[in-house]
Formats: structure tokens, C-alpha cells, sequence
């Protein structure tokens, strides 16, 4: 069930909602976190239910694992220490390894057969939904088990917190230690009006980025990149920045949703995105993108790998190597491999310039950070690495500037869309500051959310996937 | 950056004022989609349904194919589609129920939902398919599950009829012009569109007069571009004996209920420029 689908807008969520107050009113212990979990697990298994299992066998797990882990000022010793991090090191591996399984294991049987013409079959093999934030979650809990982050732990609570429909599909990837105490304060389980008027402005913003600018953008992508032509320069260009506009706006229009959702039952998401096409620095846009999983890499990669704390050699390979994993982990092709090894390369040489002190005029620093993180999606969403060579070759213009080819997908008329797309995600408020606005006038809010969610709901027919769907 | 909020009755208020704009916004589309009625799709005929144009006929023609009664239906994709346009999908007892790039499957489950049960059929009015064949549709490696919507639409109305022709911003366009060719009135729409069916001999000379010539006036890399994207799909070509036995089947069952089927291979004009042209959307002529 997606959140841009007739079943979840008028009929999951209402109902939702609709059980959520009547539970709240009716002082049964625990009766609304259940309800609100036995739904989230109703959401999970909409698409597949023989994934749900998988589901909970995961948190089980972890969960219970997690009762044999203790943080090492608990522990004294410094072999209970040790045998501790063992453990700990178990349990990641046991997440990483249910992950491989499903997510990388045709990826590893297809690279050894190429390189090594051995022939294996290729089983097929349905990737469980969400699989790759639930894992990074849940070994966010054990980790902060260790490091003593996590205050409280009964299961209802783990349950939600991994089970919580808002972030269960594509993130933001949350941690225990921030959800946790949410769950568990005074006001937690009823409908509170402020947040509720707050979290249906979030979602309908995130729902028109979502269906009015990402779904539209999309008609300009797949003839450049799913075809076998060599694309003309206006072609390759044009279909790249409607990429670049499409997975900013798909994927930070379902974060804001999920940001929402989770408000409007009183739960505060961290941001996910910070207008990040206007960084002005590749290190600035990696602070602006994707920023849960930028934090989750940085906490639980880049300085378990040693961060910057062993000189600047080190420090360049601990990012190549944190890029090249977060490549990765988007999706098994090594194409999403490349790319996070060129942001690797992009972070050194920024890292690089920074130690130089060489001011650039703001114009110049935004313009040399833009261009290549659009050339870099090329990687990203381009089906082969030799497709996308071919893409980038002609927005360098190898195939001549033939100024005047388009395909018919992208014609002089059309154009108009990708300029708006830019025009928005580089000088228009994003969302997080739309919401300080004064919103004091009741039917100044009633009639912007009307424009947003009637147009986006008139066009959930035939609803496209997210990009970050199947991550 | 914080956020700034109200005290609980006010935000009330601001959720019941936002809720009920949003309702009715969406009942007014609604209202005025099953109103105008752009796709046919319901029985409602406030406005002369001369004045529709489908262009979404994957959306359309699953609806229309059960409410309207006409006693011509021409099947196929593309070809038949782009080839004898009848704008308003049915007219004068002539209905193009042809889809851009059809498999076969679509098209027996058009030809087995407007036959309708022997008991009950849909259109008794049916007296004829008109099912061009292209070796396309034959090819076994074309994927048939390809279009979970149009499945869904033709196996159940019910299904998506809201979303699709209600509920729908695509709807609320083609809505809109719908009531712009009604401004127009019926003088302004061009010949081809009112005409009866068959045209008629003088209308025939004007669309060969103005009908894009194909591919021998294309430039050289225009060319290039249309053999080199439109060609890969055809090569490799294996024929599948299944849907040979759709098809006969199909044909079977449509004789069976009284309904002559006049099936034949698309003329190679036709084919010629309906893709090969890349300007416009060329008709061939049913004579």
C-alpha cells in the first residue's frame, strides 16, 4: 500500500484514525500501540504476506538479542566488555547477512559468472520490502545497546518503533534512542489537534511533490535511459536533470509524508532533506540529502572505520569506502556501486580544495557542486555502466551538439516542466520552512491544503512506484 | 526552524474547514467528470458525446466497450487505433476499441466483454468485428501481463471506474475539453470528426492531400531514429501457437453468438504510417 493509493487515503489512514481515537478514548492499556502495531503489520504485509513473517522473525530476533547485550560501563570487566562487542558483532552480522541473502546474492552469483564464466543459476528471489531500513534500524538499537543510548526496551515498544508504518517502507531511517521516549510520554496515544493540523499539511506537501512534480518528470526519463540510442546532447542533459528533479521530489515528497503521518499520531521524524540541490559544497549536499542515512553511515561506518581520526590518507579511504557500502546499499548493480564510489571521490576532492582556503564566489561553488552530482545520477539510474558512459558521453557532447534532436519525449514544449522542477528545488522555500510560516488565518491553511491534496488526490490513479521503494 | 501551532479548538477548526475544502473539492470534480461523462464510461449523456475526444483509450475503451451499443467494433492496436481515428471512441454504430500496443489478450478479453454472457450479452446491438491482425501480437516473447491497469479494467469495471473517469485529473482535462469543443459548437470540429462512417469520397482526397507522407520525407538521422528505436522489438520474432489458439477461439466464440468476425492482416500502408511517420497520427481508411 503506498501512501499516494486510493486504499491508503481512504481507507487505511481514516480507518486508522478513526481506531486510533476511539481506543484512545477508551482507557484500555496498551490497546492503541497494539492497534497501531497490528495495522503497521496489516501495511507491511498489503504487498506480500509471506514477507511478514520474515518481518517479525527479524525483530524477534533482535529483540532478544539485544536482552544479552549491555553498555560497557554496566559491564566492569574487560573481558565481559569484549564478550560483549562479540555478541554485538554477531548480531550485525546476522542482520547483514539476512540482508545479503535476499538484497546481493544474484548481484554476487552474477559478478563471479562474469568474471569468471562459472555459470550459476540465478534463483529467483523476491526482495523482501524494506528490508534495507529495517536492518540499518534495527542495528541501530543493538548498537546503541552497547553505547548505552537506549534507555528503555520493552517490546511493544521495540515492536512500534520497527513496526511504526510512517518509516517502515522507506525511511527516515529513526533510532530507538529518538523514538523511543515518545512512545513513553505523557501525552503518547491520543489525538493531539495541533500535531494532527501540522502532519496533514506535511503529508499533502509531500504528496504534491510526490504526484504533481516527480510523477511528471518521469515521462522525460525512461525513453533516454531505457532505450538503446545514442541520445543527443539535449536529450542526454534533459533527461538527466528530469532524473536528478524526479528523485529529489519522489524521494523527499515521501518523506514528508512519512514525517506527517507520523506527526498527525505524535511522533516527530528527524528531517530527511534540507533543499540540498542548493549546496554548495558535495560535503554540504551529503548534510542536505538523504540526511538519516548520511547520519546512519557517518555514525555507524565512517567512524567505526576511524573517521578522520588517523590522518587525511585514512580519513579519504574511510569516505571512499562509506560511499562506495552507501552505493551499494541503494541497490545490487554496479552501477549504484560507481556511484557512491565517485561521491567518494567527490568528498576527497572537496575535503581536498577546503584544506586550500580558496573562497569561491557562491554562483561558481553551487554550479561546481550541481553539475557533477546531476552527472553522478547518470550512474544511478542508468540500467548498465555502458549505457550510462553512453549518457554521459553525450552530455559532454561526444555525439556532436546536434542542438536541434529531441525525441518526441522531450520536445521544445516540454522543457517548461523541467524548469519549473529546478526553479522549486532551487529557489523556492522547501517544506521545513514553508511550515514556520504564520499560518495563523484558519482558512489561509484550509485553502492551501485543499489546492494540494484535491489536485494530488486527482491524480493517484495508476500510482508509480516509489524510486526508493524496493531499497 | 519551528513550527508554529495553535491551541487545540483552533486547530480543530483548521482541520474540519481543510478536511471539508479538500471533500469538496473532490465531490465537485467528481460531479462534473460524471456529468460530462469524457470516456463514455457511464450512462449519463447530458452532453452530444460528438463533442469527446479519447486520448486515453487504455482508460477509456475497458468502460466504454460495456455502455456504449454499437454494431461495428474494430480490434486491434496501434494501427487500427491511429489508423481509423474515431475521435469520440464510438460513433454512428462504430466503435474503435483499438489499443496502443494491444496484446493479444486485450484484445479477445474486448471482443469477450462486449459479447457479454450468451444469456446477457452486453451489446446486442453487435453485429460485427473488424479484427486487423498484426504478427506482432503473435510473438511469444511479448509480455501479456505487461498492463496490470487494463487488465483490471477490462476483468472489472468496478474496479477502478471511480479513480479512473471520477476521481481523476486526466479525466477532469479531457472534462474540460470536452466542454471546450461544445463552446466551439459542432462547426468548429474538424471534418474528419463528424463524418459519417465510411467517409466519403471527397473527405478520403483531402486526407491522403494532407496526411504526412512517412518515412521517404524524414531526414536521414530521423530515420536512423525511428529504425533504430522502433525496430529491436520486432526482431527475433517466435509465433506462439497459445495465442494462435486465443485467437481462433475468440473468433469461435464471437460467430458462436450470432456476430460475424471479419478478421485480416493490417494493410502494409497502414503500418507504413502509423509509426514510420513520426509527425502525426496518420489514418488509413476504411472503405
Amino acid at each position: 500500500m503506498l501512501f499516494n493509493s486510493y486504499p491508503f487515503v481512504f481507507g487505511f489512514l481514516p480507518l486508522l484514525i478513526a481506531g486510533y481515537a476511539i481506543l484512545s478514548a477508551s482507557r484500555i492499556k496498551y490497546a492503541v500501540p497494539i492497534f497501531v502495531v497490528a495495522a503497521s503489520l496489516f501495511f507491511y504485509g498489503w504487498w506480500n504476506w509471506s514477507y511478514l513473517l520474515l518481518f517479525l522473525c527479524s525483530i524477534f530476533f533482535n529483540f532478544l538479542w539485544g536482552k544479552t547485550l549491555r553498555p560497557a560501563a554496566e559491564i566492569g570487566s574487560e573481558s565481559g566488555v569484549k564478550a560483549d562487542r562479540r555478541m554485538l558483532a554477531i548480531g550485525i552480522a546476522v542482520n547483514l547477512a539476512l540482508l545479503g541473502y535476499f538484497k546481493y546474492r544474484n548481484f554476487f552469483i552474477d559478478s563471479v559468472d562474469v568474471a569468471l564464466g562459472v555459470h550459476w543459476p540465478l534463483p529467483p528471489i523476491v526482495l523482501p520490502l524494506a528490508i534495507s531500513f529495517f536492518t540499518f534500524e534495527q542495528i541501530t538499537y543493538l548498537v546503541g545497546l552497547c553505547r548505552g543510548e537506549v534507555k528503555g526496551r520493552d517490546f511493544l515498544s521495540y515492536l512500534l518503533f520497527i513496526a511504526f508504518f510512517p518509516h517502515l517502507i522507506a525511511g527516515p531511517i529513526v533510532r530507538y534512542k529518538d523514538i523511543y521516549p515518545q512512545f513513553n510520554r505523557d501525552s503518547r496515544f491520543k489525538l493531539n489537534p495541533e500535531n494532527f493540523a501540522a502532519g496533514l499539511m506535511i503529508f499533502a506537501i509531500g504528496l504534491f511533490k510526490k504526484v504533481i512534480i516527480a510523477d511528471t518528470l518521469r515521462d522525460y526519463v525512461g525513453p533516454v535511459f531505457d532505450t538503446r540510442l545514442a541520445p543527443s546532447l539535449i536529450d542526454a542533459w534533459g533527461a538527466t536533470l528530469a532524473f536528478a528533479l524526479q528523485i529529489y521530489f519522489d524521494f523527499s515528497g515521501y518523506s514528508d509524508m512519512a514525517i506527517g503521518l507520523a506527526r498527525m499520531f505524535n511522533v516527530q521524524f528527524p528531517e530527511n532533506f534540507d533543499s540540498p540541490y542548493k549546496a554548495e559544497s558535495v560535503i554540504e549536499f551529503w548534510r542536505r540529502w538523504h540526511i538519516t542515512l548520511s547520519f546512519f553511515l557517518r555514525d555507524y561506518l565512517y567512524i567505526p572505520l576511524g573517521g578522520n581520526r588517523k590522518g587525511e590518507a585514512r580519513r579519504n579511504l574511510n569516505l571512499f569506502i562509506t560511499m562506495l557500502l552507501g552505493g551499494l546499499w541503494h541497490g545490487a548493480n554496479w552501477t549504484f556501486v560507481m556511484w557512491g564510489a565517485l561521491h567518494g571521490i567527490y568528498l576527497t576532492v572537496n575535503h581536498a580544495w577546503r584544506r586550500l582556503k580558496i573562497d569561491l564566489p557562491r554562483g561558481v561553488a553551487w554550479a561546481i557542486t550541481f553539475v557533477p552530482v546531476v552527472m553522478a545520477w547518470v550512474l544511478f539510474r542508468a540500467q548498465t555502466f555502458a549505457r550510462a558512459l553512453q549518457i554521459l558521453g553525450a552530455m559532454i557532447a561526444s555525439n556532436g551538439l546536434n542542438l536541434h534532436e529531441m525525441t518526441d519525449s522531450l520536445g521544445h514544449h516540454k522543457w517548461w516542466r523541467i524548469v519549473i522542477g529546478l526553479a522549486i528545488a532551487l529557489l523556492a522555500p522547501n517544506r521545513q520552512q514553508i511550515m514556520a510560516w504564520n499560518w495563523d488565518n484558519d482558512y489561509l491553511y484550509a485553502a492551501v491544503f485543499t489546492a494540494l491534496a484535491g489536485v494530488s488526490l486527482l491524480r493517484l490513479a495508476n500510482p508509480p512506484a516509489f524510486i526508493y521503494f524496493q531499497f | 526552524m519551528s513550527e508554529r501551532l495553535k491551541s487545540p479548538a483552533a486547530a480543530g477548526h483548521r482541520i474540519r474547514l481543510a478536511l471539508a475544502g479538500v471533500l469538496l473539492s473532490l465531490g465537485l470534480a467528481a460531479a462534473f467528470n460524471y456529468l460530462v461523462n469524457p470516456y463514455g464510461a457511464w450512462r449519463i449523456e447530458l452532453l452530444n458525446p460528438l463533442y469527446r475526444n479519447i486520448l486515453e483509450e487504455r482508460v477509456a475503451i475497458p468502460y466504454m466497450i460495456r455502455i456504449a451499443q454499437p454494431q461495428t467494433m474494430l480490434i486491434g492496436d496501434s494501427r487500427v487505433r491511429w489508423g481509423m481515428g474515431i475521435e469520440q471512441g464510438e460513433r454512428y454504430g462504430v466503435m474503435n476499441a483499438a489499443m496502443l500496443g494491444a496484446t493479444l489478450n486485450e484484445m479477445a478479453q474486448v471482443i469477450k466483454v462486449a459479447l457479454g454472457k450468451p444469456n446477457a450479452p452486453n451489446n446486442p446491438r453487435l453485429k460485427r468485428i473488424v479484427w486487423e491482425l498484426d504478427f506482432f501480437g503473435f510473438d511469444e516473447r511479448l509480455d501479456e501481463e505487461r498492463d496490470a491497469q487494463t487488465r483490471s479494467r477490462l476483468n472489472s469495471p468496478w474496479s477502478g471506474i471511480f479513480q479512473d473517469t471520477l476521481l481523476n485529473l486526466g479525466a477532469l482535462d479531457a472534462s474540460q475539453g470536452v466542454c471546450g469543443r461544445l463552446l466551439g459548437g459542432l462547426d468548429e470540429l474538424p471534418p474528419e470528426s463528424v463524418a459519417a462512417i465510411p467517409w466519403g469520397q471527397e473527405l478520403i482526397r483531402h486526407e491522403f492531400a494532407n496526411s504526412p507522407k512517412g518515412l521517404i520525407l524524414e531526414d536521414k538521422a530521423s530515420t536512423k531514429r525511428e529504425v533504430e528505436t522502433f525496430m529491436p522489438p520486432y526482431e527475433h520474432f517466435r509465433l506462439s501457437q497459445s495465442r494462435i489458439g486465443l485467437f481462433s477461439e475468440s473468433i469461435a466464440t464471437a460467430r458462436r453468438a450470432g456476430v460475424e468476425a471479419i478478421c485480416g492482416p493490417t494493410s502494409t500502408r497502414s503500418k507504413q504510417v502509423t509509426r514510420i511517420s513520426s509527425r502525426a497520427s496518420p489514418r488509413w481508411l476504411l472503405v
